[in-house]
């Protein structure tokens, strides 16, 4: 990220979307806050249904997604989508994440655990490292 | 009449060895002059606690004044270290600092042999602190035992350097003159020096016989004219020679340190240390230097000042520039090797005066030091040819020097050393309120500029400054002389990079490298090097160094001014990435200047760097309530300045983001007070350190005008934190616009006595007053105001205001406080029209317009004005009013419209006729107009609440 009082220099890569799975609306917000101060565009779903389908119709760069949601659950959400696009990235934001989560979530191939409450530049680098890898595999 | 009662003496005769260490040269000078006064029998002065430390275990000293923001080691480790000395388990030692923190005031409430003084402190303060304390029960003094003291134990700072202790006909002790030390007894010439009497060094016992001196380990020798041998076994000799002005054709200072005792000669016309070609060997350590060169400003070949002092690296080049702007001066001058200063200095027929002082550090064998003396003005280049005989040299010299451009003094027009006696030496560290009117007499040291210098690497190896003629990389031009506000011609020497254009392209489309990769908020970024960049400082030679900094790093328009209030001009006129400024500034001072910009919306957010040596805690206080604020602490040092600047862009990156961030979300919720509540709620459930994201919401929500959402997320971010003072500020203001005045007042006066040099708060403050119609509180804050800054627009018109209301005595029957303030000014200027008073009817509108920023209540005000000016007869002043109020007119208040429109048909009716003065147009449309009168409902209104800026205020009046 570039900071400057004036003139900030941004590539334009509002074309690129991230898909945030949240049921709380606030949070959806806040991840998106951070997706679109990085000059991405939000794609938002309630709950991990409503995503597959977004990610079936959309070209999703990668997914920011909360576990306990009702309906399909972050993770099972998250096996589902690497059959559907086992390249795309996932981030998952959750208060609840032991052992048994980060297991379930590396055999799901989720890239990053942000706990909650997190801190803000925490998931602003995760966002950033997942839209470098993004970059670099789309480049590739 | 009684005589008042006689002063008393403040002695501390029974001291008989202090030891002073400060970072700040200055600061030794002015403790050493105070405890001079004190008859304290010797003051030992130190720059740094290593310099001390050789002293403090080879000595018995029976007072220890530590600067505790001295760094390397820290006024802290300095003290653990004396403090773990078992002999001094009970000296006493007094901590000086600017600013004490409540850790500080541990360290002093466990330990009784210490205690702090907080600068700035006047003599007799000092003095009688350090008497009370010294002089409490159980604070031992020892008495230093004769055989126990070495012999002439060395300071560290040369003669040159504790020049501002050192007065006409007075003596110096180097270690115990009651020992063996060395005594320096300097006549009362301050002009000049010879061999034979001016200044004399009389060695003690410790001395070996002829010409050669003994020095132990650590010892200072000051030596005369004729050649010495000094026989130096050990290491850590440091010399101080002079020689003499008949085989030199100017005297001559110089100071030599020796690491290992090789034998050194010294004879009248060379050191051991130069070469025969007569330049100075520095193999192996920087050469530290200071010279100084004055002149009188008569027309002659010297005209000016010259001034440098630095530290140069093994086998560079010493370069010089011209310090001074009182005229053109030499562009080269040679003569840092000794021959060539033997040859050049003769300043004394020019009138002037040539100090020089080089100390090394070195085996003097090696690499020469050549030194191609540059000047850097715009001005025709000259040689200075002061050959001569009669050049004056003394270390004490320099006092008299008006800039010097190698460090960054506090005040470099003021005196290095303290004022003489009887001068009241508080007049030298003024408050922020008064820094601007005069000298706080707190230069800083040589070291200090050699450390800077060489910190900042323009310690002669950067040719940048000085090669404005040579084609260098920064090349500054000068612009005519800028109009100083006040009407008098204008000192100003502006200054632009010379790619000055530059500032015409907007920033965004201009190339900027990066300045830093720094961690905001955890994620990396890569913060941009400011490009418009503005120094306000009243000494160039500081200036330049720092403009020539941020050119190095990429800066391309670095705009220099020495006059406050044309700053505050230019400031207003351009933009800035980034405004340096001086604390100490005259004309309009720094805390008032600062506060014009933080007031005025356009530079509220410009990262702002305040320079000083002595900043007041409130003011620190004041500078810490805006996140786009930092302050450097003076003499500045190129890694200090870095940091800070980083620092500085950082937070203004971050600040900006983050108010970005949560203003776009806010936006969205189009004032849906249930969605940002929630918002508000998530922030402070999903994310780690919610406080400043909410902060930012509030203000977010205040500026747009949102009282309600802004005041409950206000009060959530109070919750978090609930002392923080912007925080209670943004909260009062919401209070007072919706008419809760008295619970503004309580929140005003918390955040005041946190921090109570705001230009923001007292006005509010003096405004809140005003809605109250209590003129004696509105006085006392717009008073307040204005002793900052006595030309602050708001506080001036909230004065007329708070005048007219007392004068008036109007006690407006019917009329709650919650009827608002603009009710309240628009009824005493009305009553005043009712009864013929029109002039401070008029004046009474004006200030009041600038308490009022809703464009409706303004247009009923501008109407107003105009219905004041119409019968006063002045009708084309009338004409003017009507047609500012119609331009505000609002959907709800269309009468300026209507009035207007009449007023001009009957304008031209009348211009047919012709001849027609102003009055009888004037009296001519009210007997037409009849049923017209002034707007008398201003219930409702918004308030300004202390939000209309001071620029846009002088906006409002000119219509």
């Amino acid at each position: 990220m570039i900071c400057g009082k004036k003139g900030d220099t941004m590539a334009d890569q509002s074309s690129i979307k991230v898909l945030v799975v949240d049921d709380e609306e606030t949070l959806r917000m806040l991840v998106g806050m951070t997706v679109e101060s990085l000059g991405l565009s939000m794609l938002e779903a309630e709950d991990g249904t409503a995503a597959l389908e977004i990610c079936k119709k959309e070209k999703v760069a990668f997914v920011v997604t909360d576990i306990n949601m009702p309906g399909m659950n972050g993770l099972d959400f998250c096996a589902a989508l690497k059959k559907q696009s086992p390249t795309t990235e996932v981030i998952i934001v959750s208060g609840f994440i032991d052992q048994k989560v980060k297991d379930h979530a590396a055999k799901c191939g989720v890239t990053k655990l942000i706990s909650k409450p997190y801190d803000y530049g925490d998931m602003e680098s995760s966002i950033s490292e997942a839209l470098q890898r993004y970059n670099a595999k789309k480049a590739g | 009449m009684a005589a008042p009662p006689a002063k008393p003496v403040l002695t501390l005769q029974h001291l008989e060895c202090a030891v002073i260490v400060d970072a700040d040269n200055s600061m030794l000078s002015l403790i050493g002059n105070y405890l001079t006064k004190g008859k304290v029998g010797n003051c030992n002065k130190f720059l740094t606690g290593d310099q001390a430390k050789d002293f403090i275990q080879n000595s018995l000293c029976d007072l220890l004044i530590i600067d505790w923001k001295m760094k390397n080691p820290t006024g802290l480790q300095f003290y653990e270290f004396v403090r773990g000395m078992e002999q001094y388990k009970q000296l006493p030692i007094v901590l000086v600092s600017g600013v004490v923190t409540p850790n500080d005031i541990q360290i002093a409430q466990v330990d009784r042999f210490a205690r702090f003084i907080v600068k700035p402190f006047a003599e007799e303060v000092f003095l009688t602190t350090i008497l009370k304390f010294v002089g409490k029960p159980g604070v031992a003094v020892k008495k230093p035992a004769p055989a126990q003291i070495p012999q002439q134990v060395a300071p560290a700072v040369s003669s040159e350097q504790t020049q501002g202790a050192v007065q006409s006909s007075q003596s110096v002790s180097i270690g115990n003159k009651k020992d063996s030390g060395l005594q320096i007894i300097k006549n009362s010439s301050n002009k000049k020096i010879d061999g034979k009497n001016d200044m004399m060094i009389v060695a003690g016992s410790g001395n070996k016989s002829g010409l050669g001196l003994h020095v132990d380990k650590g010892q200072r020798i000051a030596g005369g004219t004729n050649p010495q041998i000094f026989d130096q076994d050990q290491h850590g000799l440091e010399i101080n020679a002079r020689t003499s002005k008949e085989d030199l054709g100017g005297d001559f200072e110089a100071v030599q340190k020796r690491d290992q005792g090789n034998e050194w000669e010294m004879s009248e016309t060379e050191f051991s240390g130069l070469s025969d070609d007569g330049t100075i060997k520095n193999e192996s350590h920087d050469l530290t230097f200071t010279a100084n060169q004055e002149g009188p400003k008569d027309g002659t070949n010297l005209d000016g000042t010259f001034s440098r002092s630095g530290v140069i690296g093994q086998g560079e080049d010493l370069k010089m520039q011209r310090a001074s702007n009182s005229g053109d001066f030499n562009a080269q001058q040679e003569g840092a090797r000794h021959s060539d200063f033997a040859g050049e200095a003769g300043p004394e027929a020019r009138g002037g005066s040539f100090d020089g002082n080089f100390g090394t550090e070195s085996k003097p064998t090696g690499k020469d030091m050549a030194d191609p003396r540059r000047a850097s003005s715009t001005g025709q280049n000259m040689r200075s040819a002061n050959r001569g005989d009669s050049s004056s040299t003394s270390a004490n010299q320099t006092q008299g020097r008006t800039s010097n451009p190698w460090v960054m003094e506090e005040d470099a027009g003021s005196p290095d050393i303290p004022a003489p006696e009887g001068q009241p030496l508080q007049n030298q560290t003024p408050s922020p309120a008064e820094g601007s009117q005069g000298p706080d007499g707190l230069g800083a040291s040589s070291e200090q500029q050699e450390n800077l210098n060489h910190e900042l690497g323009l310690d002669g190896t950067s040719p940048g400054l000085e090669t404005a003629n040579e084609g260098s990389e920064v090349r500054h031009v000068e612009e005519p002389e800028a109009p100083r506000s006040d009407g008098e011609a204008g000192s100003d020497n502006t200054q632009k990079s010379a790619i000055l254009d530059e500032s015409a392209i907007p920033a965004k489309d201009r190339p900027r490298k990066t300045l830093c990769v720094s961690t905001v908020m955890g994620t990396k970024v890569d913060v941009l090097v400011p490009l418009d960049v503005l120094i306000v400082d009243h000494d160039e030679a500081q200036q330049k160094l720092i403009a020539q900094h941020l050119t190095e790093i990429g800066a391309d328009n670095v705009q220099t001014l020495s006059e406050s209030p044309t700053a505050w001009d230019r400031i207003q006129e351009q933009e800035y990435d980034l405004i340096i400024i001086d604390w100490k500034l005259r004309g309009l001072s720094g805390l008032a200047l600062y506060s014009r910009i933080r007031e005025n919306p356009p530079t509220a957010t410009t990262p702002v760097i305040v320079m000083s040596g002595f900043v007041h805690k409130e003011d620190f206080r004041l500078l810490g309530e805006s996140h786009y604020t930092k302050y450097l602490e003076k003499p500045i040092k190129k890694k200090d300045f870095e940091e800070v600047l980083k620092d500085a862009m950082t937070e203004a990156a971050t600040h900006d983001k983050i108010t970005m961030m949560i203003g776009n979300l806010i936006d969205k919720m189009n004032g849906d007070s249930k969605k940002i509540v929630t918002l508000i709620e998530g922030l402070l459930k999903n994310i780690a350190n919610p406080f400043i994201f909410v902060l930012c919401a509030g203000e977010h929500l205040l500026n747009k005008g949102d009282l309600d959402n802004a005041e409950k997320v206000l009060r959530i971010a109070q919750k978090i934190d609930p002392n923080n003072v912007t925080v209670i500020t943004e909260l009062s203001k919401i209070y007072h616009r919706t008419g809760r005045s008295d619970l503004a007042i309580v929140m005003l006066s918390k955040a005041n006595a946190m921090s109570p040099d705001s230009v923001e708060r007292l006005c509010l403050m003096g405004e809140i007053g005003l809605t109250v119609q209590d003129p004696e509180r509105a006085r006392k804050y717009f008073e307040a105001t204005l002793k900052i800054d006595k030309d602050h627009a708001k506080a001036k018109a909230g004065m007329v205001l708070t005048d007219n209301l007392k004068d008036s005595k109007i006690q407006p029957a019917g009329k709650s406080v919650s009827s608002g303030l603009a009710s309240s000014l628009n009824i005493v200027a009305v009553t005043l029209v009712k009864n013929s008073q029109f002039d401070k009817a008029i004046s009474q509108y004006q200030s009041a317009m600038c308490f009022v920023f809703d464009p409706g209540t303004l247009a009923r005000l501008q109407f107003n004005l105009g219905m004041a000016y119409l019968k006063d007869k002045k009708f084309e002043q009338a004409h003017k009013w009507f047609k500012v109020a119609a331009g505000n007119a609002t959907p709800e208040f269309q009468k300026p419209t209507g009035v207007l429109e009449k007023l001009e048909r009957f304008l031209s009716k009348h211009q047919k006729d012709g001849g027609l003065s102003d009055a009888n147009l004037a009296d001519a449309f009210i007997v037409e107009n009849q049923d017209l009168d002034a707007e008398n409902q201003m219930k409702g209104m918004k308030l300004s609440a202390a939000t209309s800026p001071v620029a846009g205020v002088t906006g409002k009046l000119a219509g």
